[in-house]
């Protein structure tokens, strides 16, 4: 992961460059949309100013994506989903690496598994199996299709997709911070203790200070009826989450799979004391 | 025929800003120094986090068949103040295909009135300046039904 934070460190500002050097345009709507596109950029997100030069960037070249999505991100932020979908829709139709954002989104502020599914299918099925990163870098886009599936109730379909994922990063030696949490949460939610300890020990490895992750570790082990290993993995958690450690958090949205203080203390409760 | 928003004759200074409406906005509604900011540059949550304010919403949502027809998202969106008080809410609401749509005025009165009535709210901002902020609650509906909370 640390070489994988360096390699983005790096190659972020040229990628960045690259995606805005407006001399790559040849012709010339496409290249005028772009100078518009960056000086829109430099204003606050979301400001008049900003959404001024992009609508006159959309006037040069009503399919330039980059604009289509820029403008578009406010209102996804602000809750107006009807304009952030519009905008969104044309930028697909004009190029679908829009898809990665708008399947991204669909998941993460509107809980639409179905077509979320659908627009990163679409995604995976053009780049042969490799849709990409979320544009928060959290995820690969396999898992999202993967959660997707589980939210959807259909475990195996997402077990499917973890997998093939999680194996495929396994071989390249950068696994997903959160990937076997989750892997973990749907075998426990499938009913597979056993699994779901073994994946969730794994994410232990990866990122020892968890709360989250000993939560879902108590909770195998209280299924499995085994009391005294469930409440040492709940005390684990409390201890990480209000002193020594880190829990899942965003200040977007609630995460997938995130666990509250009050969740943790509630299973501690049921032992009385 | 749908909105386009890129051929708009004009943009608020802020995407989402929402200005006082006499008509809907309680007069005694006081917003402190300074700008409006958003919920997630500041930190502003309801006590307990986002799992209690589920909780509560869908302890005192009251399903009715009259809603049964209702289904896609609705966004209500207000301000907190820096004294953690809310006002101004706003009610944007779209079909399954995200399309502008109105449901019923029964079910959007008794969402609001459940969105006003939430009151343990903790202001963003610093324990030395607390902000005024917009918050957001996305509610998707199924059949009349709560089927997710968002943010």
């Amino acid at each position: 992961m640390r070489y994988f934070i360096l390699l983005l460190l790096f190659c972020t500002p040229a990628l960045l460059k690259a995606q805005t050097n407006c001399d790559l345009y040849t012709d010339k709507a496409h290249k005028n949309a772009c100078l518009l596109y960056q000086q829109a950029i430099e204003y606050n997100q979301g400001s008049r100013e900003s959404q001024l030069l992009f609508q006159r960037s959309l006037q040069a070249c009503p399919t330039f994506g980059p604009s289509l999505h820029e403008m578009s991100v406010p209102y996804l932020k602000q809750g107006d989903f009807y304009n952030w979908k519009q905008l969104m829709d044309r930028a697909v139709n004009a190029d679908p690496k829009w898809l990665a954002d708008r399947g991204w989104c669909l998941f993460k502020f509107l809980r639409d598994y179905q077509n979320s599914f659908n627009d990163l299918k679409r995604l995976y099925d053009i780049a042969k199996g490799q849709p990409g990163y979320s544009s928060d870098g959290d995820y690969d886009l396999r898992i999202i299709m993967a959660l997707n599936q589980r939210y959807m109730g259909n475990y195996n379909l997402s077990l499917k997709y973890f997998k093939e994922c999680i194996a495929d990063h396994e071989k390249k030696n950068w696994v997903g911070l959160y990937d076997y949490l989750h892997l973990g949460v749907t075998h426990l939610l499938a009913q597979d203790y056993k699994g779901a300890i073994a994946d969730l020990q794994r994410e232990t490895k990866k990122y020892e200070k968890l709360a989250d992750t000993y939560y879902y570790l108590g909770l195998c082990y209280k299924k499995m009826g085994q009391p005294k290993k469930a409440k040492e993995q709940f005390i684990k958690a409390k201890t990480l989450f209000t002193k020594t450690g880190y829990h899942r958090n965003d200040p977007y949205c609630e995460e997938p799979d995130q666990v509250y203080l009050s969740d943790i203390e509630r299973e501690l409760g049921k032992f009385g004391r | 025929m749908a909105q386009d928003i890129t051929k708009a004759k004009s943009y608020p200074e802020q995407v989402g800003d929402i200005t006082f409406d006499p008509k809907t906005d309680r007069a005694d509604f006081k917003l402190c120094d300074g700008d409006i900011y958003q919920y997630y540059g500041t930190g502003t949550t309801y006590k307990g986090g986002t799992k209690a304010l589920k909780q509560y919403l869908l302890k005192h949502y009251q399903y009715k068949p009259a809603y049964k027809n209702i289904t896609g998202y609705v966004t209500v969106r207000f301000v907190v103040n820096c004294r953690a008080q809310t006002d101004r809410f706003r009610v944007l609401q779209i079909d399954e295909h995200y399309q502008k749509t109105t449901f019923n005025a029964g079910f959007i009165s008794h969402l609001t009135k459940l969105c006003q009535s939430l009151n343990n709210w903790v202001a963003g901002g610093t324990d030395q300046r607390k902000a005024n902020t917009y918050y957001y609650l996305n509610f998707k509906m199924l059949r009349g039904r709560i089927k997710e909370i968002t943010p």
